[in-house]
């Protein structure tokens, strides 16, 4: 599939998410308890899905009529460089990401946060770390 | 690492700008390699070392780090 079609695809599909979500949130017997809670989560990667294409789509058509500013954007992302640079303090981030997030969660629970949105921290904790874990394991066969 | 890639550079009055560009990367690269604070991949060593004409070895000099 082309970034095109690709970018229209998460559009319509964050949209729906959005526009379902708060149909069935804003229904006379509007769900209660984890019904709502994924449907909030829905809402949330309905925005990010939209919002991230409609950004790459409006970038492309911006740069529609300036050929030698989109190839200097271009050489500027591919430039090992500023990938190396990037990637470093990407990693930085992560580091400190789980230190932080391991904290925050203590406190919540500490807080007695209420236990769904905890849960919701939680797994979006584990998720991230599961993602990397993965992708490690991935590399180390790769290469 | 040190390298030549200043003096080489030099010797055929090419701007940073212009090497940045035949080379696909940015000034900042070409800037950071002259300077020596960044060592290139092998495949930009491989370019740089075409675009000059020269082998890898003609203009990167590797030394050996004192343990």
């Amino acid at each position: 599939m082309k970034s095109k079609e690709i970018r229209l695809c998460s559009i319509g599909i964050g949209l729906a998410m959005i526009i379902g979500s708060i149909y069935l949130l804003q229904a006379e017997k509007a769900p209660e308890g984890a019904v709502r809670t994924v449907l909030c989560v829905c809402i949330a990667i309905g925005c990010f899905l939209s919002g991230s294409a409609l950004r790459a789509w409006l970038q492309d058509w911006s740069l529609q009529n300036a050929p030698d500013v989109r190839k200097e954007i271009d050489i500027e992302r591919r430039d090992e460089r500023n990938q190396m640079i990037t990637n470093r303090a990407k990693a930085k981030a992560f580091d400190l990401y789980v230190c932080v997030f391991s904290v925050l969660l203590w406190a919540l629970a500490l807080m007695k946060t209420e236990r769904t949105a905890l849960l919701l921290l939680f797994a979006a904790h584990c998720f991230v770390l599961g993602t990397g874990l993965y992708d490690r394991s991935k590399l180390e066969k790769e290469l | 690492m040190k390298n030549r890639l200043e003096a080489l550079r030099k010797q055929r009055n090419i701007k940073q700008e212009e090497l940045a560009a035949a080379l696909e990367v940015s000034r900042q690269t070409i800037g950071s390699l002259e300077n020596g604070r960044y060592n290139p991949s092998i495949l930009l060593a491989f370019k740089i070392a075409r675009y000059f004409g020269l082998s890898i070895e003609d203009i990167f000099i590797y030394e050996e780090e004192e343990l």
